[in-house]
């Protein structure tokens, strides 16, 4: 009988650790599914910033430092963005977001750009795109803190540990 | 039965649903602790998990038939005592969908599909006379409401097949058949020449008559589904909350993630102890059977 009750204590612990192990594949996937709802949206709007700055570009008294740096941090953005560092990822943003304000807010001294259909077209796109960016980013950062708390939580951690589940890094948008 | 055989199937039953119990309950616990909240309209569509308030999805107005009460959604279980035991006699339950809305969005979630409140205490129980009761669930306007499952863009149904589809050949045959039933009135329409027989221009002129007829059909069924979509009173909800395809549960319920996830557990330790109990008892008496 005490046999039996071992057997029996034995597949109820194999069955938990079974269970344990697929929380970790389940969060793992849930930042990877996360992770891929913001990439395509970051990669869309890189692909319209370039717009963006050829339209200005039309206006030849606009200020073209800014715009090069503007170009600049989307290019960076766009590297680190293939490199899939979350900590680079958000040190870029935070610069191509920071200049896409400044070309925003410079074009207000010219009418004749801020009038423009074109860009204004591009400036709400982006705008949208930005909005729903900071919205997936919240969701992944999220599923990040679920993830991460399952990988450290005893007795996941063990089984982390194991079979090399590994904390996952938040995206943060921060000026360095 | 002798009483051993029969405290032996007894404990082999509970044992299996205790299993399953532990095992479904365990499996849902996982989902929601392990998938992050998302906003309606903002929500990558698959299985996700919502929260938000109730909100009438613009159908017929529900009341529960007990009280009266007006709500979103209700469930009555109506039990009778039978010695020291209540027996379930009815079980009735309101099949009008509703919506979960929060700051970004609506979905519509349909009864029949959804577990609501599955796991949870009757919001009230109302005796009826000293032998029955009934005891109600019921979900109200503006109750919070959890929700996971599966959650897709609602369009209005095709009503009939795609233009140069199998099934658009398909219907256009039938049609060509249903003329060839007909010879006079099919040679009237088509045998242009008048030799009393359809040759192979004119056979194609009726080919190209049957595929206009049912592209025709077509646009005016799906003309007709997406009227009958806009003026639905659920027309405004763009998204919908539905069983998954795979094994994981559609939950919803009118109490916070907290105290579902609460009452998940202690139904998992439940069937745990269930499956400990049953199964010792089982392998217990074949120990003993054997010897």
């Amino acid at each position: 009988m005490a046999a039996f009750a071992i057997l029996l204590l034995l597949f109820v612990a194999g069955v938990y650790v079974v269970a344990l192990y697929n929380q970790l594949v389940l969060v793992k996937h849930n930042v990877a599914k996360a992770w891929a709802n913001i990439d395509v949206l970051l990669k869309q709007r890189n692909d319209e910033i370039p717009k963006l700055i050829e339209v200005c570009r039309a206006y030849s008294a606009f200020e073209s430092a800014l715009l090069a740096r503007l170009a600049a941090a989307r290019a960076a953005a766009a590297a680190a963005l293939a490199g899939a560092d979350a900590g680079e990822i958000g040190v870029a943003e935070a610069r191509l977001r920071s200049g896409f304000a400044q070309v925003v807010a410079l074009a207000e001294a010219y009418p004749d750009l801020k009038a423009n259909a074109q860009f204004r077209a591009l400036q709400q796109r982006i705008s949208g795109l930005e909005a729903a960016i900071a919205d997936r980013r919240e969701f992944y950062n999220e599923s990040v803190r679920i993830n991460n708390v399952t990988v450290e939580r005893f007795p996941t951690s063990v089984l982390a540990g194991w079979f090399a589940f590994r904390p996952a890094e938040l995206l943060e948008f921060r000026d360095v | 039965m002798s009483d051993e055989l029969e405290a032996f199937v007894v404990a082999a039953v509970l044992g299996a649903s205790g299993y399953l119990m532990w095992r479904r309950n365990m499996r849902a616990i996982g989902l929601m602790e392990g998938t992050a909240t998302s906003r309606v309209a903002t929500a990558a569509k698959g299985y996700v998990e919502l929260f938000g308030k109730a909100r009438t999805a613009g159908g017929t107005a529900v009341r529960d038939p007990i009280q009266w009460q007006d709500c979103l959604w209700f469930k009555v279980v109506t039990e009778r005592r039978s010695g020291n035991k209540w027996e379930v006699t009815a079980r009735q339950s309101s099949t009008e969908p509703l919506a979960l809305e929060d700051e970004t969005g609506s979905c519509l979630i349909v009864p029949g599909e959804a577990k609501i409140d599955d796991e949870q205490d009757p919001d009230v129980v109302v005796p009826d006379g000293s032998s029955r009761r009934h005891k109600i669930w019921r979900v109200v306007d503006g109750d919070p409401l959890y929700a996971l499952g599966f959650l897709e863009r609602r369009n209005p149904p095709l009503a009939g097949p795609a233009p140069g589809s199998v099934a658009a050949d398909h219907a256009e045959l039938e049609l060509l058949r249903v003329w060839k039933r007909d010879q006079p009135q099919l040679l009237r329409r088509f045998d242009t020449d008048g030799n009393g027989r359809i040759d192979a221009a004119e056979w194609e002129r009726a080919r190209r008559a049957a595929r206009a007829e049912v592209a025709t059909d077509v646009a005016h069924d799906e003309a007709q589904a997406r009227a009958a979509a806009a003026a639905a009173p659920d027309a405004n909800i763009e998204y919908r909350l539905r069983p998954p395809e795979d094994d994981r549960p559609l939950l919803v319920s009118s109490y916070p993630e907290a105290d579902v996830l609460r009452r998940l557990r202690r139904r998992s330790w439940l069937g745990l102890a269930m499956f400990v109990g049953g199964t010792l008892y089982v392998l217990y008496a074949l120990g003993r059977y054997l010897a």
